[in-house]
């Protein structure tokens, strides 16, 4: 027994519908701890070079951490991963509700889904008891529609993971769906549950955890619940969420606006934080186990319809906002609840649409090749456009396997203003003149996503050479050009910090957002589990798994190396449009300084492949694969 | 820790606590979560922000005893000040 672990690892075979669980092994929890680190070790052991993402050959991987469904703040998260379809490359996403801590009571750390089931299914957990249920009555049912057909079938303490049309008709970027809007986005992991034909997942555990001393992790996590509250920054953090950014970036100009034409949208004040608590908002809502419920729950009515929805979070602003200039948080909101119920990531479908937007305007795809005109502000044209995505339709069969394919499609030097990094869709921060976040974007393992590092910080505050002028000017005085030196550093320490958070399987942003300390999860982890590591150490085993994935990539995509870690040229050759870094941008030769400092530090060589002893140091040359036969 | 009014020195008026919230720990690592100021005049947050060697672009939102604030406000009393950042990218 592994204290704090479920202690299960379950994979299902959707070919014979055969199930089996085995015991987690040991060396997996101790290099790996759990959640991303898992995901990125099963997979890369299992899937062999040349599977194709959308055959049966791809596993979709969901894992736990060790820390998940234990009573502490935050600890709600769940990781899924899979061979990227958007990529080619390593992909996963996170996120949280409560779908992780029910799997880890139902006794299961991790379950592996292989091959596909002949008709559309649900996979139903009911603690021991495993199904694998056809049900084509879900065909065609939005995502957020498909949970509640489930919940009134299964019963509301069933925890359920759904996905949309576009899972169905394995749309690259098709996320999973959850607790009726809480998504694990990125990467296109639904696109493989739908190749497999599975159209959700439901769980329901009502086991207990092992836990190593249980009088001492309950007194623990009932300390960092009043640690949390009595933080400073506890009452501003939970009233705006993730939309507070939205006019600070446009006053530091880093929102993506007109298919990053520009670094600022002048209607900004109507799609922000306080428009979501003047237009929106009904109730705020958590995950498990959340002392600072930053989900905001809203009613969004329009011209063209009305929809509860949850959000939009700052990132689903920037791209279908500021990116598709949508002018009205309704509106903004109302792309959101499309998104969601054809179950598309709003981050890589607003980049898509601003780019056929562009595409269209710039006379690079037709009228007839379109359907109708179609043009930036228009919720329609957005709507119209993110069905045809879904249903890979007409202009959305291109559409729908992204940004970068739909370039080489439509030709014309299209890709310059097809925003990604690797095939995923750039999220919402402009970098012309911010060189950190930039190198985030362009490191970052699955693609042009910001949450592995958010150097942005360090670009703002360093940029300001003359502190007090830039006061008395107030917030829109010029920006200082921002410079990459020392960037390399912060990014690197934010790529190992910021995921580390995904192997535990706990949430971020009490302790990034309201100043929660690190020393508390090593005490909660040791209680919990039994074993005294270090943060550091922890740290370390982040590093480790960052080096996985990049092997993973270099493992799966055929050439892989520097070229595949540039922006498009539109953010090394075009000047900013308009607003405060109006003229801006990074050339390639600072980009290329900054690659090969990153690379040195990394212990990767000139083309960005890790080097034999860079193997050594992190024991992942031995050959040698986590033995899940059972 | 919060000085207490005995222990002000000679011609300060008042003291300010500033709390630092979000990811002005990681971009300041030379202060701490908690900062006192000992004020000999009144002074606009935006000011004592400048103090404090803190971008202003980097502060989304200032309290003062829990209550948003403009950067513009003045401090003419001993009180409670939250600096927040924005939220490092969701």
């Amino acid at each position: 027994m592994q204290y704090g672990y479920a202690g299960k690892i379950l994979k299902i075979n959707l070919n014979s519908g055969d199930y089996s669980a085995g015991s987690i092994p040991k060396e997996l929890s101790d290099q790996y701890l759990g959640g991303r680190g898992f995901v990125a070790r099963i997979l890369y052991d299992r899937l062999k070079p040349g599977t194709d993402p959308l055959s049966e050959d791809n596993l979709v991987v969901v894992a736990t951490g060790p820390l998940s469904g234990h009573l502490l703040p935050g600890s709600g998260k769940t990781h899924f991963g899979a061979l990227s379809p958007a990529t080619g490359g390593y992909g996963d996403s996170n996120l949280g509700g409560h779908f992780g801590p029910n799997l880890k009571y139902a006794g299961y750390d991790c379950l592996i889904i292989e091959g596909a089931a002949e008709k559309l299914s649900t996979v139903i957990i009911d603690d021991d008891k495993i199904r694998v249920v056809e049900d084509e009555s879900l065909r065609g049912k939005g995502a957020i529609e498909a949970e509640k057909a489930l919940k009134t079938r299964l019963g509301d303490d069933f925890q359920i993971i759904t996905t949309g049309p576009a899972g169905e008709n394995e749309v690259a970027f098709a996320c999973i769906s959850h607790d009726f809007g809480r998504q694990a986005g990125r990467t296109g992991i639904a696109a493989v549950l739908g190749s497999k034909n599975v159209k959700a997942v439901a769980v329901r555990g009502t086991g207990a955890l092992p836990v190593y001393d249980s009088a001492g992790a309950q007194k623990k996590g009932e300390e960092m619940y009043r640690v949390c509250y009595s933080k400073p920054g506890f009452k501003t953090w939970t009233p705006y969420g993730t939309a507070s950014l939205t006019d600070w970036a446009n006053e530091v100009g880093a929102f993506p606006t007109r298919n990053f034409q520009s670094s600022y949208f002048e209607f900004h004040h109507a799609i922000n934080g306080q428009a979501i608590r003047d237009h929106l908002l009904v109730t705020e809502k958590g995950c498990f186990g959340c002392p600072t419920p930053c989900g905001k729950y809203g009613l969004a009515e329009t011209t063209v319809g009305k929809a509860y929805v949850e959000g939009p979070e700052y990132e689903s602003i920037a791209t279908l906002g500021g990116s598709c200039c949508l002018e009205s948080i309704e509106e903004v909101a109302y792309a959101n609840y499309v998104c969601d119920q054809l179950g598309l990531d709003t981050i890589s479908a607003g980049v898509v649409v601003s780019f056929a937007f562009e595409c269209y305007e710039k006379k690079v795809i037709t009228k007839e090749e379109v359907g109708r005109d179609i043009s930036f502000g228009s919720l329609e044209d957005v709507i119209y456009l993110l069905e045809k995505i879904a249903a890979r339709e007409g202009i959305g069969e291109p559409l729908s396997k992204g940004v970068k394919h739909a370039a080489a499609v439509f030709g014309g030097g299209s890709e310059k203003y097809a925003i990604q990094v690797k095939g995923l869709e750039w999220s919402g921060y402009e970098c012309r003149n911010a060189p950190g976040m930039m190198l985030s974007y362009m490191t970052a393992d699955v693609g042009a996503h910001h949450n592995r590092s958010w150097a942005l910080g360090y670009d703002i505050s360093e940029s300001d050479a003359d502190v007090s002028a830039l006061i008395s000017a107030g917030t829109s005085g010029e920006l200082g050009v921002a410079t990459p030196e020392g960037k390399v550093d912060h990014v690197i320490s934010m790529q190992h910090s910021r995921p580390l958070f995904d192997a535990l399987g706990i949430c971020r942003l009490q302790t990034q957002e309201i100043g929660f300390e690190t020393e508390h999860y090593e005490e909660v982890f040791e209680l919990i589990t039994g074993r005294r590591v270090s943060w550091e150490a922890m740290i370390g085993i982040s590093e480790r798994i960052w080096h996985l994935t990049r092997l993973f990539n270099v493992k799966h995509i055929e050439g892989f190396g520097r070229e595949y870690d540039y922006p498009p040229r539109r953010l090394t050759e075009d000047p900013v449009t308009t607003g405060p870094n109006k003229g801006r941008f990074i050339k390639r030769e600072i980009l290329d300084r900054m690659l090969d400092e990153y690379y040195e530090k990394r212990g990767w060589d000139k083309n960005g492949v890790p080097t034999e002893e860079t193997l050594e140091r992190w024991n992942l040359n031995n050959g040698q694969v986590v033995d899940l036969r059972w | 820790m919060v000085k207490g009014r005995e222990e002000l020195q000679a011609g300060s008026e008042f003291i300010v606590t500033v709390n630092l919230v979000g990811c002005l720990r990681d971009l300041y690592p030379h202060l701490a979560e908690q900062e006192v100021i000992e004020l000999d005049r009144p002074v606009k947050v935006a000011e004592m922000i400048a103090r404090l060697g803190i971008s202003s672009r980097m502060v989304l939102f200032a309290t003062v005893e829990e209550r948003l604030v403009p950067k513009e406000a003045l401090i003419d009393r001993s009180c409670e000040v939250n600096l927040i950042s924005p939220p490092a990218g969701g």
